[in-house]
């Protein structure tokens, strides 16, 4: 937690001295967050040796050039929710962008907007919505940074319609060397943004990739993402108050449809066939957990509701119509999902019945994820059974039947893991169901002892994937050297271009790939 | 034979002069001796050096600078790819791959000589997946062929606009051509590929890395990763990160009815308003605008028809495509067809499903919209015999701005504004546009070819400080879009460098 | 430690940020999404709940010792509890008790309170008031007025005017205001003049646990003593510790209503008529508490077992069941007044930015806080800024000259007065 000679001062007299700190009261608010402690210890030792709030591209560039030239690291961040933000250096230092708060445009036309790194989704949705233009927001949650999240993960609810990864167009980005690169369309003429992809090699690839470079290349300063268009009301319809809130889209034009199935894999043929139809905006199965979890407003209250919710909320399927030209639209689409409903041997769950009021804050989390962060609720810690990778429905299904259900039962055995032992995930269709992705959730207690089991069982699932030769996302810093060798050996092209964009491992050093395989 | 250029030239010391003659023998040795290694590899009816087929790979369809290879190299597979590329690699020679049977903006020349590897005829359509909307096909599979084949299956592939009979259907995606339809969710069509790199090594992209596709348990259509975002730094990359030797595509639902709409306007501007609102509301399939020159010479029967034609024609016209998909087909087109024509009524416009003043278009879009061009001689060649083309990525609300650019420029260099086809293309539902002027040209007259070089650069260059977004950045359109985004070109070049050390994938093209 | 009873939530605090902002849902715009007056200013995330709970882990875990700059993350906060309330949202977690805590701490160590508050600290202990006033003199707002009192009679009613409603000057009108009205109203009425004592706000605010429950505890034995059944008061800081913070000290065998409710439930039932017309666009500021400060806290102890479980089950106070309705119906029902919602209201509304003791110690950070408040407020096109909590408007009072905003501060009082015609 130091940083070498002279590095302090020269960040407070380019910044302003209120705007960089190193004393630990305001450190340790970077220290620590969920799962960390399953990576590092289960301590303060990790506090960052600063941290600095930008207020400006210049003034990034600047922190940067510094880290270089005196040899400390850095971690770029949003919100800063994302585990791999834990410093693990002693010489690192975090860079806040609290200052970088703005909403520089927003293009009704040409619908985009662009945002520095301190604007969360809620804040430019409430903007855009203003302007009948919604994007999608991450389960994460609606109070993430609009950049930080498309850096890294990027996908929402509205997934089916609105894409994944798909949200990222003009940005500027401060390579870890302090260059200013210009993103797509911010290299024109104009400098504009509407536009992701570059004039020439298209530097875009080198963003993100699947689960983005975890602050590991440099900043992004600000980034015009995508819009679509919204026919809803101009401010969130929400109604009731703390704890209980629900949103009252006008019915005519968003439906949303529960849908449960004998089994797994009929929901999944619904699925296809609701791609294939090309109808929907959100599409997805979800776990009871999930769902008890977003309505209870107390640990009590969902441990005491599991026993029976979880026998009678099983194979659902949520399907969310949009009408984007007009009531017809959902009318028609009404009856496409009708047919494949009945096709698929599918059965409504009627607004009547007591399993749609426990659904009942769905169609609102589908447009600004609220209530995502209650599944720390279940237990004290959640996170996605990892190996799962992006392809196919029918191989999302595979996968989490294959490998990641035995491994979490395993868990929920030794007692590591809560227990749902339902089988069912947060199973995503993304642009109307050309590719998917599956997320099994768990939940565990915030301790070292369920966090190594977690952090084991995460791996084991990676390992499982590539064994069977299937695809494995987000693999994080070290994994990489598991899924990397049984996949072209991506992590050493990987690692040599953040050595030639970083070459003194300056920008989160252990990310995207470390430099050396992890020692066990 | 010594591949290492010495590490530093010693000026004080006189060189030792060959004999010219040795000199010249000792080429021609070496270039035997690398045939011959290139015939080992290929075999020897694979490999030719002759004069009249190098001149044939020497030149395209632009009007950018020849290039003639040195070989012209018809592998048969991957493995003989790997291995080609291989030696390539430790000769440092240049390596140009093709897919496509014509060429047109002067990408594949090989302006440092080398190998050109020639895989167009890959023509193997992979594996058809109706189940997920995919397609594996070879470099070589050509619009036509693609279609015959998916078809039956109740797909199509997504296609730009009339394309020539051998253009290839990998090349045409991996170039980002703009396809018909801009659906948002069909807008980066490329699942998966498989790409040959310097080292001779095989990479696959997506849900593909992790096996081949005869071992794999994926159905290789997650498209990202792994790491970072490979297929987008591939795609437009123009050849020069590596040899593409088949992607896994999107295939789309085929419509089982199909309505198409002509909204004629005798300007462009209100045509572009309500474009925007249509593909705001997420309505149709199939939507674009031609002015008048395009839609002649797309419609004329013979180049002799085409002035007459073009006269007869509204100024512009936006032609709309509503499908019926295998779920209560009449009624997806009623609404949407509903939900057009209101959006038109409130436009002051008057779609017709009949383009009155040439009714014979109705038949010719409703049987070519997914088709490549039917007619024997290309429309863009019809009326000069080239087009010298320009086109780039706009917003809809600029179009005409660009628009009046090129008629001023088209003034200043004498040229016939009225001959320039202008065809507008929304992208994902109409955030954007690709815009490309046709500027047909007679390839024939020398001294008109150099001056459609000078109005082909000036507007470029006009257009450009505009704010046109070259990103198929092909001849001078590098030039320009590098010179005001210099880290974009370092970071480029560093980035080559990783991936090509010896800069030997299609050398000099996208300025690296 | 105290800290250590909320260990769980310290360990567990996943670094969601919601105690940052409103709801998402209820988010309307970019400029206004933030419910963390000390965030807004400080910027570093130690100055959110969720930074104070590192802050306190730390501490907690022998991390690190009590800085300087770790007093300024505790103290310049204005406790003013939106974090606990949306921290509630999806943890079982007690931001604002922890709030307390850290500050106990503060105390404990011999490091708080600051310099700042000394004086009110002081005069209170002297004084019974924090205003460096004479105990003597806390009746003379009501010494023209006929009211009963309670040292020598009974009454149904104690109005408590509490310390700055009685000795300032520029408020003293609302304290009389609402006696007249509950006076004409019927309502069998008293005060307690020169005996009444500081409610202990600012103490129990910046960590004096003891002396807070000293003084807590001689005032719970004092209304005891008079037999009244209702306390009513207008300032919204004395009605919140009263509510939340009483309890934990002693039993209280009669109810606490701010006069917020007591003037809604006269509308309701007709004893309290308007008659003329007030012709004015109005905003609600809802103090914190009153507002989401104002609904009562469970006294839990106990322990948190599996999976996060709390033994025995806890009530928890999610902050939307404080004194929201009630001045809303009353200012509807005034003849004339349109009242037009401001973007963060109810329980996510905006503090004015006096409280937890930031108005002496961090006087600056106070008024742009109030200044924050006044841009909303104008946001609105409303005329006038209405509240009824002294604190709030002596502070925003503040705010709206530092932003030369051409908005009037007034009490929900003048206007029930204005439209009562008395
Ligand atoms: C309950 C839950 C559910 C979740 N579900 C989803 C989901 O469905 N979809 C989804 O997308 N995510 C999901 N996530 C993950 C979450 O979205 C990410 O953690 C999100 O990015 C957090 O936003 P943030 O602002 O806190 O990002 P941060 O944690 O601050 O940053 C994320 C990463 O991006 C890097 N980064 C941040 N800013 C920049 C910048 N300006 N330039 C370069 N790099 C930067 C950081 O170094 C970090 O590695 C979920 C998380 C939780 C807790
Ligand atoms: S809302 Fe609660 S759990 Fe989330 S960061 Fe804030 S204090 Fe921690
Ligand atoms: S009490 Fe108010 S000022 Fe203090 S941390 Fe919570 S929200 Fe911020």
């Amino acid at each position: 937690m130091s940083l070498p000679n002279g590095a302090y001062e020269a960040l407070a007299n380019a910044l302003g001295a209120e705007n960089v700190c190193d004393d630990p009261a305001v450190t340790s608010g970077y220290s620590y967050m969920w799962l960390a402690y399953a990576t590092h210890a289960q301590s303060g030792r990790y506090r960052p040796a600063a941290v600095a709030l930008p207020g400006s591209t210049q003034d990034v560039q600047t922190i940067i050039l510094l880290a270089n030239r005196y040899g400390f690291n850095y971690i770029p961040v949003g919100t800063n929710l994302f585990p791999p933000n834990m410093p693990t250096r002693p010489d690192t230092i975090i860079i806040d962008p609290k200052r970088m708060n703005r909403i520089l445009e927003i293009d009704t036309e040409s619908m985009y907007a662009v945002v520095e790194p301190y604007v969360t989704y809620a804040q430019l949705q409430a903007e855009t919505m203003q302007k009948g233009l919604t994007l999608t927001v991450c389960e994460g949650g609606a109070q993430c940074s609009v950049i930080a999240n498309n850096m890294f993960q990027g996908m929402g609810g509205t997934g089916h319609k609105f894409g994944y990864n798909r949200g990222i167009l003009g940005c500027d980005w401060v390579l870890p060397n302090g260059e200013l690169l210009k993103i797509g369309s911010r290299g024109n003429a104009r400098g504009d943004w509407f536009w992701g992809d570059c004039a020439g090699l298209n530097l875009k690839g080198l963003l993100r990739g699947d689960s983005g470079h975890c602050g590991g290349l440099g900043m992004v300063t600000a980034m015009a993402v995508k819009l679509f268009p919204y026919p809803g009301p101009k401010a969130f319809p929400v109604k009731g108050a703390n704890p209980d809130f629900s949103a009252e889209f006008p019915a005519d034009r968003f439906k949303v449809n529960l849908i449960k199935f004998p089994n797994r894999e009929q929901l999944i043929d619904a699925m296809y066939e609701i791609g294939h139809a090309e109808i929907g905006v959100a599409v997805h199965e979800e776990p009871a957990s999930m769902v008890l979890a977003g309505e209870s407003p107390s640990v009590e209250h969902f441990w005491e509701h599991w026993p029976e919710f979880k026998k009678k909320w099983v194979n659902v399927l949520s399907v969310t119509l949009l009408g984007f030209s007009s009531a017809r639209q959902v009318a028609y689409e009404q009856k496409v999902l009708d047919a494949i409903v009945s096709d698929t041997g599918g059965e409504y769950i009627t607004e009547d019945s007591e399993l749609w009021s426990c659904a009942a804050c769905n169609l609102g989390e589908q447009f600004r994820t609220g209530g995502s962060n209650r599944l720390f609720r279940i237990a004290g810690d959640f996170f996605v059974m990892g190996g799962f990778g992006f392809d196919s429905l029918d191989q999302s299904l595979k996968m989490s039947k294959e490998y990641m259900w035995p491994l979490i039962l395993d868990g929920i055995e030794k007692g590591h893991l809560a227990p749902d032992d339902v089988g069912n995930d947060w199973l995503n269709s993304y642009q109307l169901g050309h590719f998917a992705e599956t997320e099994p959730l768990i939940y565990f207690e915030h301790d070292l002892a369920a966090g190594g089991a977690f952090m084991n069982g995460y791996v084991g699932t990676i390992i499982e994937a590539v064994k069977r030769k299937m695809t494995s996302s987000w693999p994080l810093g070290p994994m990489n050297y598991i899924t990397g060798p049984a996949m072209c050996n991506y992590h050493e092209l990987v690692k040599k271009i953040k050595s030639a964009l970083d070459p003194r491992l300056t920008s989160n050093p252990g990310f995207p790939v470390p430099p050396e395989p992890p020692q066990a | 034979m010594s591949t290492q250029a010495p590490a530093m030239v010693d000026y004080q010391k006189p060189l030792d002069d060959v004999p010219y003659a040795e000199q010249r023998a000792a080429r021609a040795a070496h270039h035997g001796e690398v045939k011959k290694r290139l015939e080992s590899i290929a075999g020897p009816d694979r490999v030719s050096d002759s004069p009249d087929i190098l001149a044939r790979y020497s030149s395209d369809l632009s009007l950018e600078q020849a290039g003639r290879p040195a070989f012209v190299v018809r592998p048969q597979d991957t493995a003989r790819v790997c291995e080609l590329v291989r030696f390539a690699n430790s000769l440092k020679m240049p390596v140009i791959a093709l897919s496509s049977g014509t060429h047109l903006y002067g990408a594949g020349l090989a302006r440092l000589g080398g190998m050109v590897l020639d895989l167009s005829e890959w023509k193997n359509i992979h594996a058809v997946s109706q189940r997920n909307r995919s397609v594996r096909i070879a470099p070589g599979v050509t619009y036509d062929q693609l279609q015959d084949a998916l078809e039956p299956q109740g797909l199509r592939a997504l296609i730009p606009l009339l394309p020539r009979r051998d253009q290839s259907v990998l090349s045409a995606h991996l170039e980002a051509q703009p396809m018909l339809i801009p659906e948002f969710n069909y807008s980066e069509p490329v699942y998966t590929a498989e790409i040959v790199l310097a080292s001779g090594e095989i990479f696959r992209t997506g849900a593909a890395a992790v096996a081949p596709p005869d071992q794999t348990a994926n159905d290789m259509v997650g498209p990202w990763g792994p790491g970072l975002d490979w297929n987008r730094l591939l795609t437009r990359s123009q050849g020069t990160l590596g040899v593409i030797t088949w992607a896994n595509i999107m295939a789309e639902p085929l419509p089982l009815r199909q309505k198409i709409y002509f909204t004629p306007a005798p300007a462009i501007e209100p045509l572009l308003g309500f474009t925007s609102r249509v593909q705001k509301k997420w309505l149709g399939y199939e939507c674009f605008i031609l002015n008048r020159a395009n839609l002649a010479c797309i419609l004329a029967r013979s180049p002799q028809e085409i002035d007459a034609l073009q006269q007869s024609l509204p100024a512009f016209v936006q032609v709309f495509c509503i499908g019926g998909l295998a779920r209560f087909p009449d009624e997806r087109i009623a609404w949407q067809e509903a939900d057009f024509l209101e959006t038109s009524q409130e436009c002051g416009l008057t779609p017709r499903t009949v383009l009155a003043e040439f009714p014979r278009a109705a038949r010719f879009f409703e049987k070519n919209l997914h088709r490549c061009f039917p007619g024997e001689v290309y429309w863009k060649d019809a009326r000069r015999g080239a087009s010298a083309d320009i086109f780039f990525i706009t917003t809809m609300n600029r179009v005409p701005l660009f628009i009046e650019e090129m008629q001023q420029q088209a003034a200043l260099a004498g040229y016939n504004f009225q001959d320039i086809g202008i065809y507008v293309q929304p992208i994902e539902n109409g955030r954007a546009a690709h815009l490309e002027f046709s500027l047909p040209y007679n390839p024939a007259d020398e001294r008109g070819c150099t001056r459609m070089r000078g109005l082909h650069e000036a507007a470029s260059r006009a257009l450009f400080a505009q704010g046109a977004l070259f990103t198929r950045a092909y001849g001078t359109w590098t030039q320009l879009a590098h010179g005001c985004n210099a880290a974009q070109q370092q970071t480029a070049r560093l980035i080559k460098e990783l991936l090509d050390p010896n800069n030997i994938m299609n050398p000099g093209r996208l300025g690296l | 430690m105290s800290l250590e009873k909320y260990r769980w939530d310290l360990v567990n605090c996943e670094r969601c940020s919601m105690c940052k902002w409103q709801h998402p849902w209820s988010v309307k715009s970019r400029e206004r999404a933030m419910v963390c007056p000390s965030l807004r200013k400080y910027h570093f995330d130690s100055y959110s709940a969720q930074g104070r709970f590192d802050l306190a882990r730390g501490l907690l875990e022998g991390e690190f010792e009590l800085t300087d700059r770790a007093l300024e993350v505790i103290y310049a906060c204005t406790l003013c509890g939106a974090c606990d309330v949306t921290c509630k949202f999806t943890r079982d977690m007690e931001p604002l008790e922890i709030l307390h805590e850290l500050r106990k701490l503060c105390v404990e160590k011999g490091k708080g309170p600051l310099p700042g508050h000394m004086p009110a600290v002081d005069s209170i202990r002297k004084n019974h008031n924090p205003w460096l006033q004479p105990a003597a003199r806390r009746g003379h707002w009501a010494r023209k007025m006929s009211v009963k009192d309670l040292n020598k009679e009974k009454a149904e009613v104690l109005y408590f005017a509490g310390c700055t409603y009685s000795y300032n000057a520029n408020l003293q009108q609302v304290a009389r205001s609402t006696l007249r009205i509950l006076q004409q109203a019927g309502i069998d009425v008293g005060i307690l003049g020169s005996n009444e004592s500081c409610c202990a706000s600012p103490i129990v605010k910046v960590g004096m646990q003891d002396l807070f429950q000293e003084h807590a505890a001689k005032n719970i034995e004092m209304f005891n003593g008079l037999g009244i059944k209702t306390i009513v008061t207008s300032c919204a800081g004395c009605y919140g510790v009263l509510q939340s913070q009483y309890p934990a000290v002693g039993k209280m065998n009669f109810e606490i209503k701010h006069s917020m409710e007591y003037f809604d439930e006269l509308v309701q039932d007709g004893r309290l008529k308007f008659t003329k017309d007030v012709p004015l666009k109005v905003t609600w500021h809802d103090p914190c508490h009153s507002g989401r400060g104002g609904e009562p806290q469970d006294l839990w102890e106990g322990t948190r077992v599996r999976w996060g479980l709390s033994d025995p089950p806890r009530e928890r106070n999610f902050g939307s069941k404080g004194v929201f309705d009630a001045p809303r119906r009353v200012l509807e029902a005034i003849p004339g007044i349109e009242l037009v919602e401001m973007e963060r209201i109810r329980e996510f509304s905006w503090c004015c930015g006096a409280g937890g003791g930031v108005k002496s110690a961090y006087p600056e950070f106070a008024v742009e806080t109030a200044r924050e408040r006044v841009r909303e407020a104008c946001a609105t096109g409303a005329e006038a800024l209405v509240t009824s909590c002294p604190w709030c408007e002596a502070n925003l009072l503040d705010g709206i000259n530092a932003e030369g905003a051409a908005l009037e501060m007034l009490s929900l009082v003048e206007l029930i007065e204005r439209a009562a015609g008395t």
